[in-house]
């Protein structure tokens, strides 16, 4: 690159798009309603896993003082646009893959009561419980709980989770896997997250972020993109999956 | 850097620039800000991760890169669909038009090119850091700027012939 380079001058002798700060501004106030909406969509992804917990009835008392007198209620949106149905009726068995719902209101509630200061809140800690059914770490099928082999509760128990997010799991390694590699985690017992490890698709290039109390790892292949993120919520691990951008 | 009020000082002194970089790299600021919006949200949400980074404006300007390019393949999508269902001779060039000769310059250029030329012309990256921005390696930065200046310095003596 020379100071002659007709190239160098194009680029900067472009004026196309520029922005000064107030018309940023502006920007930001149109975009500021999206922002705190997907904040509240966030939140309640995260707070899906503590509702699915009330439902089972595994949730602490504060979770349920914090849900209200009626924790299950339509949601209107999901964070990938999609909707999730209502909970079953209370003399329904209950089908474990739908995740049951709580009143958004709520979640608006919580949204304007945070501190100015600490944008994410964590969710209430529950007890962990895992939803996802057993599976065969080897073969990647599901187990028959009823002819599993029971294992100590050591926390030594893997799981493969697919769903998209996952709150307040147990001890013991996690897997989550996407289409452009997997990841394995466990929660330490001295509260930070361990990256066990990780696999990357063919044609997939991995990108990997670790830190004390998030892991976080982007799969791409340029094309197609698949983050995985691994934190510490109060104390219990919490795994989202984002078939994102 | 925690806080609504610091992402707002974040949002001010990054935008302008990501969004004149991620028009180059997509030749369309239509969707140069719909992937720079998405990009921003994420890293809302994510704030108080986000904000520990060393340059949090990397991070948004990778997520809006990835996030343009499942446009772009939308975009494509839609736009063959809507050909093939419409008269050839009605057929339009919708591009978004922001009035550039220098986009008009770039679009030709294969996607990876032109991203590597708008991070390291525009945003004057170093080698490494579009590497980094690109999730490719050094010396595949080198390759595409390479291929990127011989495509377009012909281009650019035809449009100032000396």
């Amino acid at each position: 690159m020379t100071p002659n380079d007709p190239i160098k001058d194009a680029f900067d002798s472009w004026s196309g798009q520029r922005i000064d700060p107030s018309a940023a501004r502006a920007e930001y106030a149109t975009m500021l309603p999206g922002l705190h909406r997907a904040r509240r969509v966030r939140r309640f992804r995260q707070g899906v896993a503590a509702a699915f917990a009330l439902t089972v009835g595994v949730a602490s008392p504060s979770v349920i003082a914090s849900m209200g007198n009626s924790p299950a209620v339509n949601l209107i949106e999901s964070a990938d646009g999609g909707s999730i149905d209502a909970p079953p009726a209370p003399d329904e068995p209950e089908v474990v893959e739908t995740a049951p719902t709580v009143e958004l209101a709520q979640i608006d509630n919580a949204a304007t009561t945070e501190s100015p200061d600490e944008m994410i809140e964590p969710v209430e800690p529950v007890e962990p419980v895992e939803a996802a059914a057993p599976v065969n770490a080897g073969t990647g099928q599901s187990v028959d709980p009823s002819t599993a082999p029971v294992e100590p509760n050591d926390g030594s128990s893997h799981s493969d989770d697919t769903s998209d997010d996952h709150n307040n799991l147990g001890p013991g390694p996690h897997t989550v896997v996407t289409p452009g590699g997997s990841m394995t985690v466990e929660l330490a017992a001295d509260g930070t997250i361990t990256l066990i490890d990780y696999t990357v698709a063919d044609g997939f290039e991995a990108d990997v972020d670790q830190e004390a109390d998030d892991v976080d790892i982007v799969f791409s292949n340029g094309d197609e993109t698949y983050e995985v993120e691994a934190s510490i919520s109060d104390g219990q691990l919490e795994i989202e999956k984002d078939p994102h951008s | 850097m925690k806080g609504e009020q610091e992402f707002e000082e974040f949002f001010v002194s990054t935008y302008g620039g990501l969004l004149r970089t991620l028009t180059a790299v997509t030749g369309n600021a239509e969707m140069a800000a719909d992937a720079l919006q998405d990009a921003y949200q994420r890293a809302f949400v994510r704030w108080s991760k986000i904000s520990r980074y060393d340059a949090p404006a990397a991070w948004v300007r990778r997520v809006a890169i990835n996030r343009s390019r499942d446009l772009a393949r939308s975009d494509s999508r839609r736009r063959a669909n809507e050909e093939r269902a419409a008269d050839p001779e009605l057929v339009v060039d919708e591009e978004v038009d922001v009035d550039n000769e220098l986009l008009s310059l770039l679009r030709p250029l294969p996607e990876r090119q032109r991203t590597a030329m708008a991070l390291f012309y525009l945003d004057a990256l170093s080698i490494d850091q579009v590497a980094e921005a690109m999730n490719i390696s050094t010396g595949a930065v080198k390759y595409h700027l390479n291929q990127g200046r011989e495509k377009l310095r012909p281009l650019l003596e035809q449009r100032d012939p000396q």
